[in-house]
């Protein structure tokens, strides 16, 4: 695996394996962001209003 | 006030947990266009470079339109409405908006009809590589021939009509698919949608990593002319600066985040209004569309092209979604050997479940809004969805040669009508909402109220200007480039192709019947006493 992954790699331009790591990253690093808050927040204070 | 609808509506229907409704929104959001569509857009159009217009756009365009989406459905939902008629009626304070919610019940009803059955093919296809029906045969030359036999079979189009040899067959897929999701639907939000999203969405993103794993290993083979894997990561990722002085560019990105969200759709709008009334929108409108950009960016941007453009070159470029998705994948599945029948079932049970999670979506909407509308119990309403959709889903089987009635039934409801709806609702929200009373006409505060209020995030205003100013612009403009660029020759093809003019009869009678009932709804809620103009609005005090 690494070895192939090494290739692909090798394969991009820097540029592009730069703007491939930031949109991944980004994504991750939001996604991560989002759902610690999410899972962190306290429950809506309403929770018998039906 | 809900009380007074239907004695099913009586005991108002709330989303288990904050997670659930993500991964649920998140679900409808993920579908086919994030592995298929999205990959072929991006390369097409500058590869690296396209990311500058597609994040812009998410920014501007996407998440905007999410919240406002997400704001409005809490809002109605605080009236005891659930269905984009009576909410849009409540946002726009009137009748005319009512009526022109009428497009959110249309647009999942017909997506529905031919999503359905797409997924059913995804099924088959599963149920074709478990089995080992899927061998395109020795001679590698004509992998994609057999490919595209295949794929003829399992959609029967091949010619029209329903109880004959592949069509039969194409029928009892569907038919297995169409029980599935009733049963989900008509299980409830907490117990069947949710329930099956929390599962369904990290079992989607396993299949993803299982897939993307074998695709980066696969090195050089020999069937790949010289080609590696990187030389399609490139073909995907590397910039091509010059694109971004293209319009095209910019507008294919626009319309890439518009369709991904599934903003538009009538689904979100009726989604958050089964929140409480004091959750947080904002933050989790901008979890479930980080998740959504997740499959597409992380996932689908690493798998098909990059799998594709390793065995078949540049030829993959302008490529159909079904084209990539249902012809040449298979072929490549192929080429990895004995591995390939284990990634070929992985990929395609992905694509179910990224299809069956969108699927349930929409029958939500229209289940919500016959039970609201008609006052019927949830057995009627369960009687009248499954003979609707069943009607639906029967025509785009009937008229299944050259897929025409699926082709058709996409453009105007799965794309044309996507945008006339999200373009009413941002118009609603930022401009007819904001000024009710307390609101300037220029500013945006008391539509970012809404946004904000119980947020666990606050969304800075500036995003309610974008709602009020750029994400109309930018509607206009997909708008306008569908006119120019597909309108005409859709409009021609109407003329030419009798089942294509026949299946547009049929979804203006859909709408049609779809108004009658909006009439009906309307004439039981304003007997219950329900504010459906939104006279008393709680955001009254708040601003003043």
């Amino acid at each position: 695996m690494t070895e192939s992954v090494t290739a692909a790699i090798d394969g991009l331009s820097g540029l592009g394996l730069g703007i491939m790591i930031v949109s991944l990253a980004g994504v991750v690093i939001l996604l991560i962001w989002c759902y610690a808050k999410i899972l962190t927040a306290p429950p809506p204070p309403d929770h018998d209003d039906e | 006030m809900a009380d007074e609808l239907a004695p099913e509506v009586k005991k108002t229907e709330r989303w288990g947990s904050r997670v659930g409704v993500i991964l649920a929104v998140a679900g409808s959001a993920v579908g086919l266009g994030n592995f298929l569509r999205f990959p072929g857009v991006a390369s097409q159009h500058g590869g690296g470079a396209f990311m500058i217009p597609y994040f812009l756009a998410l920014v501007l365009l996407g998440i905007p339109i999410c919240w406002a989406e997400w704001s409005m459905g809490r809002y109605g939902g605080k009236k005891g409405l659930h269905s984009s008629p009576a909410i849009l009626g409540v946002i726009g304070r009137g009748r005319w908006a009512r009526y022109l919610g009428a497009i959110g019940i249309l647009i999942p009803l017909v997506v529905f009809f031919y999503y359905s059955l797409i997924e059913s093919w995804c099924l088959r296809y599963v149920w074709l590589y478990i089995k080992g029906g899927m061998d395109l045969g020795a001679d590698a030359g004509q992998f994609v021939a057999h490919s595209g036999d295949v794929f003829s079979k399992v959609a029967a189009s091949d010619a029209n009509g329903l109880f004959r040899g592949e069509s039969l067959s194409a029928s009892g897929f569907w038919v297995a698919v169409f029980i599935m999701n009733m049963w989900l639907v008509y299980r409830g939000l907490t117990g069947g949608i949710g329930k099956f999203c929390e599962w369904a969405m990290p079992a989607m993103a396993l299949c993803a990593v299982i897939v993307l794993a074998r695709v980066l290993t696969l090195g050089s083979p020999p069937a790949a002319a010289g080609r590696s894997v990187a030389d399609g990561l490139g073909f995907m990722w590397n910039p091509r600066w010059e694109y971004l002085a293209q319009p095209e560019t910019w507008l294919a990105a626009a319309g890439q985040i518009f369709f991904s969200l599934s903003v538009g759709f009538g689904v979100i709008i009726n989604y958050a209004s089964y929140l409480r009334r004091k959750e947080d929108v904002a933050l989790s409108g901008l979890t479930a569309s980080a998740t959504n950009e997740l499959f597409e960016v992380g996932l689908g941007g690493m798998i098909t092209i990059p799998a594709a453009f390793l065995f078949f070159g540049a030829l993959v470029a302008g490529q159909s979604t079904f084209g990539l998705g249902f012809n040449t994948l298979p072929v490549v599945f192929e080429y990895m050997g004995p591995a390939g029948r284990f990634i070929g079932a992985t990929w395609f049970f992905m694509l179910f479940l990224a299809a069956i999670t969108s699927s349930i979506s929409m029958l939500q909407p229209v289940k919500a809004f016959v039970e609201e509308a008609l006052g019927v119990t949830k057995g009627a309403s369960a009687i009248i969805v499954t003979a609707a959709c069943a009607a639906g889903a029967l025509w785009v089987l009937y008229f299944s040669k050259d897929l025409v009635g699926l082709d058709t039934m996409d453009f105007w409801a799965g794309s044309f009508f996507i945008v006339v709806l999200a373009t009413v609702q941002v118009i609603l929200f930022g401009w007819v909402f904001q000024l009710g009373r307390g609101g300037s006409i220029f500013g945006a505060r008391r539509s970012m109220h809404e946004v904000n209020s119980y947020g666990l995030i606050r969304v800075p205003g500036l995003f309610g200007l974008i709602i009020k100013y750029v994400s109309p612009v930018f509607l206009l403009a997909v708008l306008t480039s569908f006119v120019v660029k597909d309108l005409g020759g859709k409009l021609t093809e109407l003329g030419e192709k009798p089942v294509a003019l026949a299946t547009v009869i049929f979804i203006l009678v859909i709408l049609a019947l779809i108004m009658v009932a909006i009439r009906v709804g309307e004439s039981r809620w304003r007997a219950a006493g329900i504010d459906i103009d939104n006279e008393i609005d709680e955001n009254d005090g708040a601003l003043s």
